[in-house]
């Protein structure tokens, strides 16, 4: 009976994703043929709880963003997922598909997609389907053997992506051999895009076809997205008081771009995307973002967080921050733990 | 065997005189055009050097697209099409027809290099394009005002739509044309006018290319001339329009009343495709009979005219005279000075001798008179 009981526990258990492995930056992941590099982490809680069962630091798992750093060329196939366990694939290295064959390309929404990224890549499906993308970066699609089918309903960040490279570089061209395609409905997303002139657009039934066709008219394979949206449970704005209290803090978790100082003005800004040289010593860090309940109007940005128990605090824990200005504490309530000197 | 028929049908016009040219089909550089009308105009010779006529009379029309007997070659529908004309045989027996429209199933089962259709067509009839195999991949479409059911039927090549803008004054009107999604091929338009373009069409139906595909389609599917054309079309007489235009002798003499005709379109059905082209008819009025008549068949030269009204035919002289000794005007072969065939030429041989001997015998009776002292 306890067997079961515990067998019943655990599987439930695994069903939130609660045992996920921890990373650290910089580790390598590897799963079904493609290596993941984990650029952040970040805690969150999960988003099966409501944020009034935070009840303390055991409430809260790492989670995170991903690159893709290599694809077998073996496959077939290439599904890349939008998450794995609670980390999340935010884009794609330098020259990833670079003189790749793939028959079909899965690609999830991502926010962006480096240099030379699917450059010589040769599709035989006859076409490879992209959805959401942030940010582009040089000749992406460089002789991309194959149609180019934009299934984005978001602005898309062209940067230099269409954009003829150097003779000396290995990219001669910025452009795929195929057509460029969009939906007609997303037209004003791409008004201002490089390929505006030189696009086809369709909507409906024939958009339907276009997509079908790149995928071999296998809806299964269109699917991923649906089933592998399960694994990214994760919620990353929680608070330290029910919410409906007047007290407490309201954390939003996340990561951004690292920024750095110029030393002529002294003012800090972000780092551009250096796409696939992305590490933990530059350009994305995480971040937490909290709203005092006393003070709503003020919002503080903190790099690092951690839950703290201790038994002396109401409630039986604490909050630590790490910013720029060093490290703040915070009982629940929001107010702040004074160092004893 | 379509063509052949097509063919024995065009040679026959040409043997049997016909008042009503249309519905008569003729062969031209590959395509068959069928007459949807014929007229008679006066024109001022523009241009003209010493000694040409101030006034031409002309022979002109409308004809549509009925069909194609060529195979694996370029052809180009031409905007304005000449022939010889079995309407009206004045000095000019070479009419000049507006060519108006693609005509139902005209290009059926055709396998065509390239096709160039002209700026301002008015129709494209039912299956216009049915199963038509363009080699070079991509049709170039003008917009026409009235698009009938499933145009684009079986086409083997993609369709553009080019400059449905120039037609906005009149909109389109789309008559089931993409009534068969599935057998509908790829149309495409520019999609910097999307929203102009679209109206009256389901979006949906319609793919788009940037500008840089659009020119590059145009300049290799197309003509460079074609925007000539436009801009020569629009320019032109407007056919629907009424036009006046007075007799000849007294077109300068203020005093007396002119002999006016009018031409205007006439509704009446005639066959699928005419039906939406206007036949016309001529409404006369002449100052001699002081009386106005909606007559048919008008044809004119330069001592007289003539008009059909029912199934007779009248005659006059350009100043309105009614010419009631018909047989005089008539040749050996029983035509009249309009190539028109009134009587057979037994039946002009009859009449001339019944007239002879009538004439023979008032002459008898008068010199017996003579003779008796009456």
């Amino acid at each position: 009976m306890k067997r079961i009981v515990f067998a019943l526990f655990f599987t439930l258990l695994q069903s939130v994703n609660l045992f996920a492995d921890d990373y650290k930056i910089g580790d390598i992941i590897r799963k079904d043929g493609i290596e993941y590099k984990v650029l952040v982490t970040y805690l969150v809680v999960d988003s099966k709880e409501s944020p009034d069962t935070v009840k303390g630091p055991d409430s809260f798992y790492q989670a995170g963003e991903l690159m893709v750093t290599k694809v077998n060329e073996n496959l077939e196939d290439v599904i890349i997922p939008p998450a794995i366990d609670r980390y999340k694939v935010i884009g794609l290295t330098d020259s990833l598909f670079y003189n790749h064959t793939h028959n079909r390309i899965w690609l999830p929404d991502l926010m962006f997609a480096g240099n030379g990224c699917f450059a010589k890549l040769k599709m035989k499906s006859g076409a490879l389907v992209v959805h959401g993308m942030d940010f582009l970066g040089m000749s992406v699609f460089d002789e991309l053997q194959g149609d180019l089918i934009f299934d984005t309903d978001r602005a898309i960040g062209w940067g230099s992506s269409f954009s003829k490279i150097g003779e000396n570089s290995k990219f001669t061209k910025s452009r795929p051999w195929g057509l460029i395609k969009f939906n007609t409905k997303n037209m004003r997303f791409i008004k201002t895009s490089p390929v505006f002139d030189d696009c086809y657009t369709a909507q409906g039934r024939k958009y339907k076809r276009w997509i079908d066709q790149a995928f071999n008219n296998e809806s299964e394979f269109q699917k991923n997205y649906q089933t592998d949206k399960k694994a990214y449970l994760t919620k990353k704005s929680f608070t330290t008081t029910p919410r409906k209290e007047k007290k407490g803090l309201t954390i939003n978790s996340g990561a951004c771009n690292a920024k750095q100082k110029d030393p002529k003005t002294g003012k800090t800004k972000p780092f551009a995307y250096p796409w696939g040289r992305l590490t933990q010593d530059f350009y994305r860090q995480s971040r937490y973002t909290v709203v005092n309940k006393k003070k709503k109007r003020k919002v503080v940005a903190y790099n690092d967080f951690v839950p703290v128990a201790d038994a002396t605090q109401k409630g039986g824990w604490y909050v630590k921050f790490v910013g720029d200005e060093g490290t703040v504490k915070y009982k629940l309530n929001g107010n702040l733990i004074k160092e004893k000197e | 065997m379509k063509k052949i028929f097509l063919l024995i049908l065009s040679l026959l016009s040409c043997v049997v005189s016909s008042a009503d040219p249309r519905g008569v089909s003729f062969e031209k550089d590959g395509l068959i055009y069928t007459i949807a009308t014929e007229y008679v105009i006066k024109r001022t010779n523009m241009g003209r050097k010493a000694g040409d006529p101030e006034i031409l009379i002309l022979n002109e029309g409308d004809v549509y697209v009925s069909g194609c007997t060529a195979t694996d070659c370029d052809i180009k529908i031409p905007t304005v099409v000449s022939f010889p004309t079995t309407y009206c045989k004045g000095k000019q027996d070479t009419a000049r027809y507006n060519v108006l429209g693609i005509g139902e199933k005209a290009f059926e089962n055709v396998r065509l290099n390239k096709l160039t259709i002209p700026y301002g067509l008015r129709f494209y009839g039912n299956q216009a394009f049915h199963n038509l195999e363009i080699k070079s991949g991509v049709l170039v479409v003008p917009p026409a005002m009235r698009m009938k059911a499933n145009v684009f039927d079986g086409l083997k090549s993609k369709v553009l739509f080019t400059d449905l803008e120039f037609a906005q004054n009149k909109p389109i009107m789309f008559e089931k044309t993409f009534e068969n999604p599935d057998l509908v091929p790829d149309i495409y338009i520019y999609h910097g006018i999307f929203s102009k373009q679209a109206e009256g069409i389901n979006k949906k139906d319609l793919c788009t290319v940037g500008i840089n595909i659009y020119n590059d389609w145009i300049n290799t599917y197309s003509l460079s001339g074609e925007y000539k054309i436009k801009s020569l079309r629009s320019s032109r007489n407007n056919p629907n329009e009424l036009f006046t235009f007075y007799t000849l002798t007294r077109a300068n003499d203020k005093k007396t009343p002119k002999i006016t005709i009018r031409l205007s379109r006439k509704f009446e059905k005639f066959r699928t495709d005419i039906d939406m082209i206007s036949p016309y008819e001529y409404i006369c009025w002449n100052p001699y009979t002081n009386k106005k008549e909606v007559c048919y068949d008008f044809a004119m030269n330069e001592s007289i005219f003539r008009y059909r009204k029912e199934a007779d035919y009248f005659y006059f002289t350009l100043d309105g005279k009614p010419l009631t000794d018909k047989l005089s005007l008539l040749d050996s072969d029983g035509r009249d000075p309009f190539g028109l065939q009134v009587m057979s030429e037994e039946e002009v041989k009859a009449k001339k001798e019944a007239k002879e001997r009538e004439m023979n015998l008032n002459r008898k009776v008068n010199d017996l008179k003579k003779v008796l002292g009456f």
